[in-house]
Formats: structure tokens, C-alpha cells, sequence
């Protein structure tokens, strides 16, 4: 019985030894599918890691930040000490700024290390570990001057994480370090990941203040344990100087990146699909050369259940096989994104915890699993087909597969209802996710359906018939279509893919530079004392260039007994512009704007709308300055994926229940043609104003558009990535289809249709494919932007914004995706074009 | 007393956190004989000198007879960096009883400033761990250490002060390369409160400060010592030491009474030997020991009040309060470190 099934076994499995194209191709869509996915896991698992083992870094997971108070820039370092002599001693100082080299930008954070020496009986701070290891990293041989005591007087040394290094181009050439006047930078040490520091180089307090001239400065103190006691005490001693930031307050980590990971986990999964269709479309070739193989065996005496034995064997090989190259490629790919990933995670929730993927060895079974599942998924309805073939005299059945436009209908029907009927939206990111999944799979399944008709409907046309060659290719067409349909299914749904995230990223960037706009309108920002405003406001407000100017005033507030933020609003029409209302018309936000300003109610942010599921109409119980108030909610604001819930009153309302609450903030809005920067001119030479008195709106711009653009590069090359498996899978197709039609194409040619004619009209035919698919995945695309906008983003992060379709560049990603196809499709025909000779018929 | 192994700790400490630049010879006065000391300026930093500490240790009882043992070290070290010299503060304390043992460190930068000694008022300082004295001298004074786990606020009587070695030079090997200015302050009276576990108790008991600043900083293949302070009655303390350096072993003895006279004493009159060992990490520290000096009557079995007060610091060593039967009804502290032939 074994040596019958072993014998079998090899003889099925000796087809690939003939066909070898087929077994590649089949190894890479499983691979390539599996290694996505897995890459996808690898990442959020370092990225949970990362969050969990936080307390592990250097300034430990803090809990508290003592930040300076009214948009004050700095804190005094003899806070610090003060503190310390008090006894709250867990906690480091921070200077923190960007420091300009000769290369560009960089983050550079100082602190003290010797506080993280400090040690007693059965607590060894984890603070402590890490800093020993710190050392030892430090240590570049035995002989080295001791790290911690180099590190920390000068000339100092800096150090950096991998990551960083690499996505900053730097390097330990002490050369690479040069501020732009060509003065060296400390000597910079690259460390391991795993030593836990983030994105930006490390040094000592006394080095970032000199280099970010802040003297005697800090720009926080972080706390890895206050008790109850000492937030009271602080808020005492120092509450007028600087403000208790408690972590709960700021620090969401987890939850926005599982959002994140979230996203990446679905494109993640459409990859993962995409290679099993490649991989489907391999073995379907292989199972259709190897009917009549089965059919001997079965008229040997075979039974099918040997045969299903045997090809469950091969299924099982093909499952291990993609499960080392799927690992290995997704252990590779996850090292290339790790680091854009993480900048990305830093730079949108300020987390600076590094993603170190764990071995490799633990990735093992997760690769199996899903090699497992991918190989089932792809080959096991055409091996079942194959084992179940008759003996050869009978006719062999054909091989059909199940009407893909069965599927797609309900699918599509299915993630439309959910998508349009928010009645029947369960309320979990998850929902999303499904949602999505149901029209991606609903719109590639569409694909047949529509090539079908496509080549049904051209067929029909008798005109045609005057073009004989034209004819015969879209008759082939219309019966070869079969061939193709399955890498057009892949390719609309990498495209459809690409469409949403490009519309996602560019919306996104709109609804960015809207924020920036409508929160930045000022054309000044003036930061200074309470005192020195006495001075500078009558000035401003004497200026004729100057068109408004006002105190910013914002606090803290209670909300339905939770902490929130409550904003004044003064009564003028350039303050009420940097506020973008939800879904008004422009006589009704008049209205609203005048109930705002005689006090009957206030307006909310889209966060706090959405977390107490408020909407105009109801009422808040808020409390300011120990005054507790019942107030009409008179409407929502856009609030641009802010975190906190915050609401907005009139100005003169607050200062009447908080007499004493001051702002260093002052905005100026400068006349409409007036010179702004001949009014700062005025200002820093009347009042001596410094660098950090002020802040110009158009620098903030720049510098958050910065981020920005980074922000999404790790999602747009994924997005790519899934295009450039998606061509694969057409060359692949193309690839296996022009063996199959050799003997076909062989005969056309010796009829006398030149090489070039036969490629030309291939391709011909594989762009009508590729259209036909490009016109589904377009609207889908576009649909999953709309469902992940309106469903994913806002049940994940707790808000939207609307979307912007750019049509110049979508029709630019449909014509790259085109010729990206075309382009991958020509080499199989080049190269079957040259086996087309009457020796392809005798053959 | 203790002063020259508390230097060791110190130097042995830095070892592991500073330069391995030596830059003592050059930059730091050394320790000669023959310096007149002059107070109360002595009991201030000496910026010249690399190395220096207050150390104070005491042994305590409450109301029930019960016996506790605290201790309190202070720690500076300089070293030069581009020209510059800095400096390093650091700080051991521990608090011990019949059946618990707590210690803590802490260190801290000088220029960061939450650390040194100051005059008018003196204050010997590290965070919230404080070491008040009076205008310009540390005694009378008051130590205060809060940890987590355990805090002491005591306050301590003033006391005579006597010069060790030869007039405040004290070697520790017998070429006198290795020595430290030394003085002692044998005879505080302490009155105060301990916490441990949350728990207050009060507490009164005698104590003991050294003094010690140095600047040799040696270079040695294996050190290691046995340092012991004892109250022998109301108005008699007894100090011995024996260290290990290298090949040599080199013993120190003095007597000092509470009128002020002083007796050192010779290394063959005293023997002094270990009773009964411990094993804490891989190092055997003899916790138990007999003392015996036929010239002036001492003949002592001193015994740990808890065997386990092994100081599991960034360098580890064993040192705790100790009481002595026998001659007389002594009580002091031990401390053990390093290497053991």
C-alpha cells in the first residue's frame, strides 16, 4: 500500500519536474501571499512588544509629565532639583528639541542617566537594567573609557538606535555629525534596537542644552511612579508654574496602534489572497496537464482515495515549502518596514518605542498555519477535481469552476447593506474590517463575470469579422478568458487596494492642510508673560496693519466628571473661521455663531460628540473653575483626530467664571495685504522680543506637512507592494497561458500572422482584460475608501473626514498599473513567440 | 574607622562607573604625612582630593530592648574630563533589626546640583536624603533617609573629635601608598524615629561618624577587608581594621576613650578571628568572630543581630551592627569586603 502511494506520489509530483515554471509559480503566490500576511503579524506583534515592554526603556513607561504651563516653552532646571529634595525622585529631566546638522534635522533628547543608578534592597529598578546594558552596548572594547561617565561629560558621547541611524542616513563616522557651520557634534554611537532607545539621538543634559541653547532649561520632567501625595504636592508647590500631565491623558498608545496595525493586517490579508489566486492559477495548469496522467493511473488500478492521498502529499510539501520561503521572505520584508513603521507609529502617536521583532524561530508555526491554509485554499479544490477523474476510457468531465458571479453578488450585497445601513453596523473596528473584506472579494469575483459579457458582447459585433486576425483573437478571447480570469481578479483587487489608499492618503492630507488652515488662520503667534501682554495687546490693537489680535485662552475643565478642555472663542468673525463646523449651512452657522456668543450653550469637538455619543440639541455637565454648569450642546466641530474632548464657549463667558485664568498665547491677525513680517519687526524691536516669543503659523505648516508626508509612506509601499504581486500574478498567468496555447498560436503563425501581429494582439487582448478589471477595481477602490473612512477610521479612532477624490492622479495609478501589466506580460509572449515554429506542431 | 574601606568602596564603585583615567597623580593633591588639620573647615568637600565621604553608623534600641543598626555613607569622587573636573555624589544607607534588612543607594551628579555639602548651616546632602549639622560642623546634627521601604530621621549629639593613624594620616598598607586623611566622632548620643515596613518606632543608641578624603587611587589585583567599631562601655571605642591588598595583609588597631585620649594599638596584640560563615552570591563572608587583646583586657564574642545584612549594592559587600558578649557588653559594626584568602 505505502510503496503504491509513494510510487504514485512520485509520479505526480514528476510533472513539475517538466514543468517547472508551474512549480515556481506556484511556490512564489503561496509565498509571497503567506510572506505579507506574515509580515503584517510580525510587525503588529513587535509593535504590541514594543508598547508592553515600554517600562524597559531608559525613562521607563511614564507615568506623569510635568510640562510647561500657558505654551510657556521651558521649564527652570532648579524645578527640577527642587523636586528631587522633596523626594519625588522618580523621575528624569528632559530637554528635547530638533537640532539642525549639516545633513538636515535631527530629534535630539538629553537627559541625566545617574538618577537610574539608584537602587535598594529587593527593587532593582528596571530603569537600572537598562542602563547597565546601556553601558555594555556602550563599550566598544574592554579598554574604553567607562561609557556612562563619557557619555555624560564632555566632550560627551551621543548614541542612536539602529532604526534611526538608518532612516536619518547616519552613520558612526564622527564626520556624518556637523551642525551647519561645520562644528562636530559629539562622537555618535549606533546601538542595537533591542538597548530600547527610540527615534532620536540620546545625550546628556548638559550636551542637548548646549546644543539647543537652553541653558539651565528643560523641556519636561518625566515621572515613572508619583504617588496621590505628590500630585497634591506638586500641584502646590508648583502648579503655577508648570502643569501635571497625567499619562492616562495623553498617552493612547495601544489602542491607535492596534488601528494602525489594523489597516496593515488588511492589506496585509488582501496580499495573502492575491498570492493564493497566483497560486491557484499555477496548480490549475498543473492538475489540467496532468488528467490524463490520473486517468492512466486510475485504468492501472488506482482508486481515487490513493490518488487523493497522494496529491494530499503533495499539497503537504507545497505547504512546508511555502512555509520556509514564506517565513524567510516575511522575517526580511518585516526588517525592510520595521523601521517606517515605527517612525510612522512615533510620529503619529508620539510613541517612541521601537519595533525589534522577536526571533525568528517563534514565527515557525504561525508560517506553517497559514502555508497550511493558503496551499488548501489554492490547491485542494483542483487536486480534489483531479483525484476524482475517471478511468481513461471514459471522457475526461471538464474542468469548471463554480460560477464566481454567484459570490460576488451576495458578497457585495452584503458589505453595500452594512456599509449604507449604519442600523446594522455592529460597533467594532472589526465590522469594518469585514466590510471591506466583502466588497474586495465581491468586486475581484465580479471580474469573470464581466470579462465574460465583455468578450460576449464583441464577439457578437459582424463587423468584426472584416479583421480576421481581431476576430480570431477575440473569439480566443471569449473561450481563453478562463485563463486569465483569476490574475485579473487578483490585479482588481490589488488596484482596488491602491485606489482606496491613494484616495484615503490624499483625502487624509486635504483634511490636514484644511486643519492646518482653520486651526492656524493667525498670521502670528506671540508667546509671552501676562505682564508684557499689558504692553503688546494696546500696541497690537493701535497698529493699523493689524486687524485682530486676542489672548488664546484654554484649560483645563470637567466634562460629564471626566477631564476634557474647555476654549474661549471672542465674537468676531476671523476666530469663529478657525473653527470648522459639521454639516451647516451659512445662515444657520450665523445663528449658531450668535447663540454661542449669548451664551445659550457651546459647541463640542467631533471626539467628544462621538465618545459620549452626543449630538446637538442634548446637554453637557461640565465644570470651570469649580463652577459646575448644565449646557446646550448647540453643535459639533471637526476636530482632526484630536484625542482630547474639548469644547468651545465664548471668551467672555469663561473669563467671567474663571477671572484668573492667563495665557502667554496671544494670535494677531494682520490685514488682508499688510506685511506680517514688518509687524513682527515692529514687535521684537519694541518689545525685544526673542526667537521663542514668537511662532510663525507658516513654519508649523511646513514642519507638520513634513510629518505627514512620512506619516504614510510605510502604508503607500505597501499598497505597492500588493500592484507589483499583482503583475506578478499576470505574468505568471500570461506566462502558463501562452504554453498551454503554444501548439495553437505555432499553427496561427504558420498561417502567416507575423511574431509581432501575435504578441501585438495578445497584448491587445490582455489590455482589454486588464480594462475591464481597472473599471471594477475603480468605483470598488474608491467604495472600500468610503467604507474605511466613514467605518474603519471612525469606529477605530473616533473620527473622519471627507473624501477628495484626485482624478488626475488616479488615472495616472490606473494607466502606471496598465502598462505595469503589460510591461509583465511581454516577456512570457517574447519568449513563447520564439518557440512558434511548425516544429511547436509536430512537438 | 571604617573610613579606609569605605574609601574602597568608593574607589571600587567608581571603578565601575568613572574613567579608568589617572589622573590622580597630576591633578589631585596626594596624602602626605605630617598635614595640620584645621576645622571646622575639615569637615567640608576638599575639592583638591579625588576621593572623600561622611560615614555615620549607629546602634539603636527601643523601649522593648530591641536592637537595630543604621547606617548612613556619603560619597564624592572627581575626575577630570576634557580639563574639567567633575564630580560624582553617591549615597548608601541601611536600616537593620532582628529580623530585617533594607538598603538603599542613590546617586547624583554635582552640577545637576541635588547633591553635595554646604556650610552655614553644614548639610550633607543627596535628593531628600539629609545630613543637617549645626552652623559649621556636622555635630550636633540630624540624619534623615526615607526610602520605600524603610526611613530613620535621628537625631544626633555632638561628640569629640580624634584624629586617626599618625595625626590624621592613616595608611591602609604598611609602604603607606594607599593612606587618607582620617578622623573619627566615636562618642554620639542618637535619639529619634525608624520606620520599617510602615511601621514607626522610636529609637535612642550611640553612633559613630568617620571622616575621609584621599586621592590615591590604586591600581591592585585583589582587595579585599575587615573593618569593626565597637562601644565597649559608655566612654570606651575600639577600631580595627585589616586589609588585604594584593599579597600584603595589614592590620590597624586604636583604642579611644570619650576624655580624649587615644591608645593605637600593635598587630600582635590583638587576635581577632573568624567564628562562623555565610555564603552571600558566591562570596563566604565570616559574620561571627572572637576578639581577644590580653593588654587591655578585651576578650569578645561578637555576634550580627541578623546574619543577613548583606548590602546587595552595584558593589556588594556585608556590613551591619553586631553585638559583643564576654569582657564587656559591647555593640558596634562590622564590615566585610572582597577578597579572602
Amino acid at each position: 500500500m505505502l510503496s503504491r502511494l509513494w510510487i504514485l506520489s512520485l509520479t505526480l509530483l514528476s510533472h513539475y519536474r517538466h514543468h517547472r515554471s508551474q512549480a515556481i509559480f506556484l511556490l512564489l503566490g503561496l509565498s509571497l501571499g503567506v510572506a505579507m500576511l506574515l509580515a503584517t503579524l510580525i510587525i503588529s506583534s513587535a509593535a504590541k512588544t514594543a508598547f508592553s515592554e515600554a517600562q524597559q526603556t531608559l525613562a521607563g513607561q511614564a507615568v506623569a509629565h510635568l510640562l510647561p504651563r500657558n505654551g510657556q516653552r521651558t521649564l527652570p532646571e532648579q524645578l527640577y532639583r527642587d523636586l528631587r529634595l522633596l523626594g519625588i525622585t522618580d523621575s528624569l529631566p528632559m530637554v528635547e528639541g530638533r537640532l539642525m546638522t549639516a545633513t538636515g534635522a535631527l530629534q535630539i533628547r538629553g537627559t541625566d542617566l545617574f538618577p537610574l543608578l539608584n537602587k535598594n534592597s529587593d527593587h532593582t529598578a528596571r530603569q537600572s537594567e537598562r542602563l547597565e546594558q546601556l553601558q555594555r552596548d556602550l563599550r566598544v572594547s574592554t579598554d574604553d573609557v567607562n561609557p556612562l561617565m563619557a557619555f555624560s561629560y564632555p566632550p560627551w558621547l551621543t548614541v542612536t538606535s539602529e532604526s534611526y541611524a538608518r532612516i536619518q542616513g547616519l552613520n558612526a563616522d564622527s564626520d556624518s555629525l556637523q551642525l551647519p557651520d561645520g562644528t562636530p557634534l559629539p562622537e555618535l554611537r549606533i546601538l542595537k534596537d533591542s538597548a530600547g532607545l527610540g527615534y532620536f539621538l540620546l545625550c546628556d543634559i548638559r550636551c542637548a542644552q548646549r546644543y539647543l541653547n537652553m541653558e539651565q532649561q528643560l523641556t519636561s520632567i518625566v515621572f515613572t511612579a508619583l504617588t496621590e501625595t505628590q500630585q497634591a504636592l506638586i500641584a502646590e508647590r508648583f502648579g503655577n508654574r508648570a502643569e501635571l500631565v497625567m499619562a492616562d491623558k495623553n498617552l493612547k498608545n495601544p489602542a491607535f496602534t492596534n488601528a494602525f496595525l489594523l489597516n496593515l493586517q488588511a492589506i496585509g490579508f488582501l496580499a495573502f489572497l492575491v498570492g493564493c489566486f497566483i497560486a491557484f492559477n499555477a496548480v490549475r495548469f498543473a492538475v489540467l496537464q496532468r488528467s490524463h496522467t490520473v486517468q492512466q493511473m486510475r485504468l492501472s488500478g488506482a482508486t481515487a482515495g490513493e490518488i487523493s492521498i497522494a496529491l494530499l502529499l503533495e499539497l503537504l510539501l507545497w505547504a512546508l515549502l511555502a512555509s520556509i520561503t514564506g517565513l524567510l521572505l516575511a522575517w526580511k520584508l518585516s526588517q525592510l518596514l520595521l523601521p517606517g513603521i515605527g517612525m510612522t507609529l512615533e510620529q503619529l502617536f508620539f510613541s517612541d518605542n521601537l519595533l525589534v521583532s522577536q526571533t525568528l524561530q517563534s514565527w515557525w508555526l504561525q508560517s506553517a498555519g497559514l502555508s497550511l491554509l493558503a496551499t488548501l485554499i489554492a490547491t485542494l479544490i483542483p487536486l480534489l477535481q483531479l483525484s476524482r477523474q475517471a478511468p481513461l476510457e471514459s471522457s475526461p468531465a471538464p474542468l469548471e469552476l463554480p460560477s464566481a458571479t454567484q459570490f460576488a453578488l451576495p458578497l457585495l450585497l452584503a458589505g453595500g447593506l452594512f456599509a449604507f445601513v449604519p442600523e446594522l453596523q455592529p460597533d467594532s473596528h472589526w465590522a469594518g474590517l469585514l466590510i471591506t473584506t466583502a466588497l474586495f472579494i465581491g468586486g475581484a469575483l465580479l471580474v469573470p463575470g464581466a470579462l465574460s459579457l465583455c468578450y460576449r458582447q464583441l464577439t457578437g459585433i459582424r463587423y468584426l469579422l472584416r479583421f480576421p486576425a481581431l476576430h480570431w483573437l477575440l473569439s480566443e478571447g471569449h473561450r481563453d478568458h478562463q485563463r486569465q480570469t483569476l490574475a485579473m481578479a487578483a490585479l482588481t483587487i490589488a488596484l482596488a487596494a491602491c485606489v482606496a489608499i491613494l484616495t484615503m492618503v490624499s483625502s487624509f492630507r486635504m483634511a490636514f492642510i484644511d486643519y492646518l488652515d482653520t486651526t492656524l488662520p493667525e498670521s502670528i503667534y506671540l508667546n509671552i508673560d501676562p505682564s508684557q501682554q499689558a504692553d503688546v495687546l494696546p500696541f497690537l490693537d493701535q497698529h493699523r496693519d493689524v486687524a485682530l489680535s486676542y489672548p488664546f485662552l484654554m484649560d483645563n475643565a470637567t466634562i460629564n466628571g471626566k477631564a476634557g478642555i474647555v476654549r474661549g472663542l471672542t465674537d468676531d468673525s476671523l476666530r469663529q473661521t478657525s473653527l470648522s463646523l459639521e454639516s451647516y449651512s451659512a445662515d444657520s452657522q450665523k445663528a449658531l455663531w450668535q447663540a454661542l456668543h449669548q451664551r445659550q450653550g457651546v459647541l463640542v469637538n467631533q471626539a467628544l460628540a462621538l465618545n459620549y455619543g452626543i449630538s446637538a440639541g442634548e446637554t453637557l455637565q461640565v465644570k470651570i473653575n469649580g463652577a459646575e454648569l448644565t449646557v446646550d450642546v448647540l453643535g459639533t466641530y471637526f476636530s482632526y483626530g484630536s484625542l482630547v474632548n474639548a469644547f468651545v464657549m465664548d471668551q467672555q463667558w469663561l473669563t467671567e467664571l474663571w477671572p484668573d485664568l492667563h495665557t502667554r498665547r496671544i494670535g494677531v491677525f494682520v490685514k488682508q495685504g499688510a506685511d506680517s513680517s514688518a509687524v513682527l519687526a515692529q514687535l521684537k524691536q519694541q518689545f525685544q522680543l526673542q526667537s521663542h516669543h514668537y511662532t510663525l503659523p507658516g513654519a508649523v505648516k511646513q514642519r507638520a506637512l513634513n510629518v505627514f508626508q512620512q506619516t504614510f509612506q510605510a502604508t503607500q509601499l505597501l499598497s505597492l507592494v500588493i500592484l507589483i504581486i499583482a503583475a506578478f500574478g499576470i505574468f505568471c498567468a500570461c506566462y502558463i497561458a501562452q504554453l498551454d496555447k503554444l501548439r495553437q498560436l505555432a499553427l496561427v503563425h504558420v498561417l502567416g500572422l507575423s511574431y509581432q501581429r501575435i504578441i501585438s494582439l495578445s497584448l491587445l487582448q490582455l489590455f482589454i482584460n486588464a480594462g475591464i478589471a481597472s473599471l471594477v477595481a475603480l468605483p470598488l477602490g474608491l467604495l472600500i475608501a468610503w467604507a474605511c473612512v466613514h467605518l474603519v477610521l471612525k469606529l477605530a479612532f473616533g473620527w473622519y473626514f471627507n473624501l477628495n477624490i484626485d482624478t488626475a492622479r488616479l488615472l495616472l495609478l490606473v494607466s502606471g498599473s496598465l502598462l505595469t501589466v503589460v510591461a509583465g506580460a511581454l516577456i512570457p509572449l517574447l519568449i513563447s513567440s520564439r518557440r512558434l515554429d511548425a516544429r511547436s506542431l509536430i512537438r | 574607622m571604617q573610613t579606609i574601606f569605605k574609601t574602597l568602596i568608593l574607589i571600587l564603585t567608581l571603578s565601575l562607573l568613572a574613567s579608568s583615567a589617572a589622573t590622580a597623580d597630576t591633578t589631585f593633591s596626594k596624602v602626605t604625612p605630617g598635614r595640620q588639620f584645621s576645622f571646622p573647615q575639615d569637615h567640608l568637600l576638599h575639592p583638591d582630593y579625588q576621593n572623600e565621604w561622611w560615614y555615620v553608623t549607629t546602634n539603636l534600641q527601643d523601649k522593648a530592648g530591641n536592637q537595630y543598626g543604621a547606617q548612613f555613607t556619603l560619597f564624592s569622587n572627581a575626575d577630570l574630563y576634557s580639563g574639567t573636573q567633575q564630580r560624582v555624589f553617591f549615597a548608601h544607607a541601611a536600616l537593620s533589626s532582628k529580623d530585617s534588612f533594607y538598603h538603599a543607594e542613590r546617586y547624583a551628579r554635582a552640577d545637576m546640583q541635588h547633591a553635595g555639602v554646604s556650610a552655614d548651616p553644614w548639610l550633607a546632602y543627596i535628593d531628600h536624603w539629609r545630613f543637617d549639622g549645626s552652623k559649621d560642623s556636622p555635630l550636633p546634627g540630624r540624619l534623615r533617609v526615607q526610602d520605600p521601604q524603610f526611613s530613620y530621621d535621628l537625631t544626633l549629639s555632638d561628640s569629640g573629635y580624634y584624629l586617626q593613624g599618625e595625626d590624621g594620616f592613616s595608611r591602609k598598607n604598611s609602604d603607606g601608598s594607599m593612606a587618607s586623611y582620617y578622623y573619627s566622632a566615636p562618642f554620639i548620643d542618637i535619639r529619634g524615629q525608624i520606620e520599617i515596613a510602615g511601621k514607626a518606632i522610636e529609637v535612642t543608641g550611640t553612633g559613630w561618624l568617620d571622616r575621609e578624603w584621599s586621592s590615591q587611587l590604586i591600581r591592585f589585583g585583589s582587595l579585599g577587608w575587615d573593618w569593626l567599631s565597637l562601644h565597649l562601655d559608655e566612654d570606651t571605642a575600639l577600631m580595627l581594621y585589616r586589609t588585604r591588598i594584593d599579597e600584603e595583609t595589614y592590620l590597624y588597631g586604636r583604642l579611644m576613650y570619650r576624655d580624649g585620649r587615644q591608645q593605637p594599638l600593635q598587630p600582635e596584640q590583638i587576635k581577632w578571628l573568624a567564628k562562623r560563615n555565610k555564603v552571600f552570591g558566591e562570596r563566604t563572608y565570616p559574620i561571627a568572630w572572637t576578639l581577644e587583646i590580653p593588654d587591655h583586657g578585651i576578650s569578645l564574642n561578637l555576634q550580627p543581630i541578623n546574619d543577613d545584612q548583606f548590602v546587595n549594592a552595584r558593589v556588594p559587600y556585608w556590613e551591619g551592627a553586631v553585638t559583643g558578649s564576654g569582657s564587656h557588653q559591647a555593640q558596634g559594626y562590622l564590615e566585610l569586603f572582597g577578597e579572602r584568602q
